[in-house]
């Protein structure tokens, strides 16, 4: 079974090797880019939202690539989210792509499981210890991707060669790819620490600090968000995206950080009564719990037409007007010019920058 | 008396009557926003965030206009139905709806919510709780809408289980009758084809250009039934993909009218739903797809019903 499923930032590298271990053969395709881009805006429809666009075109490339099963996480509810799967598998089928859909939902537990058990042979002993070995390895996997991407954002601001901290993440991810063993991915969370803190420093001792929440696929998928981590920490301003691959990966798995995420629905429920999806009432939370923890501003961005991502910016406006936090919102869609982007985050972080100064006096 | 506000836009209306009528029980004064005007479009405009589809826009203006003249507020939350279809859902937009007011406009009279999640609770339960919300406890002769027109006694079929307003056939008769009359199946949400202001008066043009038109769920569809792909579990495209294939099954019918808001969110994924049903099963079928926004200007509006109408008759 060649395996496909559609990913954001850095999942590949913790989702194939966990399909590897259950015995699947997985397909990945490469990250986003603009071939990709080309393909999904050609294929989806007009006014879908970029996230779908993306990974619509990445599957095209997967099923090129000899992939015959399609694997998504699906559900009903009033985010668009929940269709992907469905309304890509139409519009690939009229293409005359042959291939098999599975829906990771929670009315199909049972048929995931028999999935899983299929891939080992149909024998569900084998097929238990590999399940319990895949998430051994895909949590170390998760773990160190982590550890790499957090010494990143807090060495980027302070390092005095911005693009020797980019090659090490490079490196640092690399390794992460290569390393098949709890024990070495544990070993190289030791190194990636060290490492980092290893890179030269610029002197610089104070800088703002940014909270990054919005949808998803948008806060996790650099080539979407114009790498807006790595481009703000060059310009000296430490960003904290609110979700990563692995908070991700933890609380739709696991409920991993379910604490977190009911501290956020408390805190946005002021402005926020019900959550309808995309984020919303967790970007809003997150933003109260920055604004708590001493932030000097928030990022917001979101796919262009993103039904919640739209409806809740009034929201964050006027949330951060309360507790005086500088606000960005940025709406993304298949655009690519880098340029009046690239001034929005310099005046914001030029912004943030007096801010920080201000507070500081 | 409290005078409550309702804003004649969106979803909502479909309730509209029995509001009006539970209100009225409680001893509420009811104001309802007067049809939209182009004024409330262009305040609306002004407030909402850019991205928002049209409809959402006007609703802000609605609510802009209302102020002032209302102690409260009352909007919509239709979150899910439970239908023999299992549980169906509301817009993302028009669920947020009320939080998204309230940070908009700060100095609005306090919002009452009409809240409907019946996968916790039943529509009586949400005429509780807006009573509730009132200020006013006390049931009141009369009873709940629900009790006064039980589900049983409500007319069947897919639509009309979960909208109180039947939407029925709306073609008249003789819909084959006359040879040079192209039919047109208009098919998009009732606020905006219904509303003159948003869809710069879409009825009446196709009217003026010569279509007859046909609207609402068809009675019985063609010889051969056209299925769709999938269908999303949101309560209103439901129906809008059962009226849109319901009509392109129909011989009769020579085209096919969708017609939507720029980033409406839902019929991104509902009109392709539709028109891959319609190339699969009857590609022959003329389908032109109008997106509305802010613009006001109806000339080009104008001769695309106009061709679109011209071609049908040629092909007639």
């Amino acid at each position: 079974m060649r395996v496909a499923f559609p990913y954001m930032g850095e999942i590949r590298l913790v989702i194939a090797p966990i399909l590897r271990e259950l015995g699947a053969d997985p397909v990945v395709p490469p990250p986003p880019d603009r071939e990709s881009r080309t393909l999904g805006v050609q294929l989806a429809p007009e006014l879908m939202c970029i996230p779908f666009k993306l990974t619509l075109g990445n599957m095209v490339r997967s099923l090129e690539m000899g992939a015959d099963t399609l694997v998504y996480v699906s559900g009903s509810w009033s985010c668009r989210f929940g269709y992907y799967g469905r309304l890509q598998a139409e519009i690939l089928r009229e293409m005359g792509y042959r291939f098999r859909l599975l829906e990771l939902r929670h009315d199909n537990i049972r048929g995931i499981v028999q999935e899983v058990v299929a891939m080992s042979g149909g024998r569900p002993t084998r097929a238990l210890v590999r399940a319990g070995r895949a998430l051994r390895l895909g949590w170390h996997k998760s773990v160190a991707l982590e550890t790499a991407q957090r010494c990143f954002r807090a060495a980027l601001p302070v390092a005095a060669r911005p693009e020797s901290c980019r090659r090490l993440l490079g490196r640092s991810l690399s390794a992460v790819e290569a390393t098949d063993t709890p024990g070495g991915l544990s070993r190289l969370c030791r190194r990636f620490e060290q490492e980092f803190a290893e890179l030269p420093h610029n002197g610089r001792k104070r800088m703002p600090r940014v909270m990054l929440v919005g949808e998803s696929y948008c806060t996790i998928e650099p080539f979407v968000n114009f790498d807006v981590i790595r481009r703000l920490g060059e310009l000296g301003v430490a960003v904290e995206p609110f979700l990563t691959e692995h908070r991700w990966l933890g609380f739709h798995g696991f409920r991993i950080g379910a604490g977190e995420l009911r501290r956020a629905k408390r805190a946005a429920r002021r402005y926020w009564r019900y959550c309808v999806g995309g984020e919303d009432e967790n970007s809003l939370g997150h933003l109260l719990i920055a604004a708590e923890r001493g932030y000097d501003g928030v990022v917001h961005v979101h796919p262009f037409g993103c039904m919640p991502g739209t409806v809740v910016q009034p929201a964050l406006e006027a949330a951060s007007r309360d507790c005086g936090l500088g606000y960005m919102s940025l709406s993304l869609d298949e655009h690519t010019g880098t340029a009046g982007l690239a001034t929005r985050l310099e005046a914001f972080a030029a912004m943030l920058e007096r801010r920080a100064r201000q507070v500081g006096t | 008396m409290i005078r409550v506000g309702i804003c004649r836009a969106l979803d909502g209306v479909r309730f509209l009557p029995d509001w009006e009528a539970f209100l009225a029980g409680l001893g509420c004064e009811i104001v309802v926003s007067e049809p939209t005007t182009r004024q409330m479009v262009e305040s609306g405009v002004r407030q909402a965030p850019a991205e928002l589809c049209l409809p959402v826009k006007a609703c802000v203006g609605h609510a802009l206009a209302l102020q002032g003249r209302v102690d409260r507020f009352l909007l919509p939350r239709i979150v899910c139905r439970r239908t023999k279809e299992g549980p169906l859902f509301g817009c993302p937009k028009a669920i947020a709806l009320p939080d998204m007011l309230r940070a908009l406009i700060p100095d609005l009279p306090p919002i009452v919510e009409f809240l409907l999640d019946e996968r916790e609770g039943d529509e009586s339960r949400a005429y509780r709780e807006l009573a509730e919300a009132l200020g006013l406890r006390k049931r009141r002769a009369g009873g709940w809408p629900t009790e006064k027109w039980p589900r049983e006694k409500r007319p069947s079929g897919p639509a009309a289980e979960w909208s109180h307003r039947q939407v029925t056939e709306q073609a008249g008769p003789g819909l084959a009758g006359r040879a040079r009359t192209p039919v047109v199946a208009v098919v998009g949400h009732d606020y905006l084809i219904d509303d003159d202001e948003l869809s710069l008066g879409l009825l009446p043009r196709l009217a003026a250009a010569g279509a007859q038109v046909a609207r609402g769920t068809p009675e019985a569809s063609g010889a051969a039934a056209i299925l769709p792909g999938f269908e999303p579990d949101w309560l209103f495209e439901r129906e809008l993909i059962r009226q849109a294939l319901g009509w392109a099954s129909r011989l009769e019918v020579d085209g096919l009218l969708l017609a939507t808001s720029f980033a409406c969110g839902t019929s991104a994924v509902t009109y392709d739903i539709i028109r891959r049903a319609v190339r699969r099963h009857r590609p022959e079928l003329a389908v032109l797809e109008l997106v509305f926004d802010e613009q006001t200007g109806p000339a080009g509006l104008t001769t695309r019903i106009e061709s679109f109408v011209e071609l049908l008759r040629m092909r007639r």
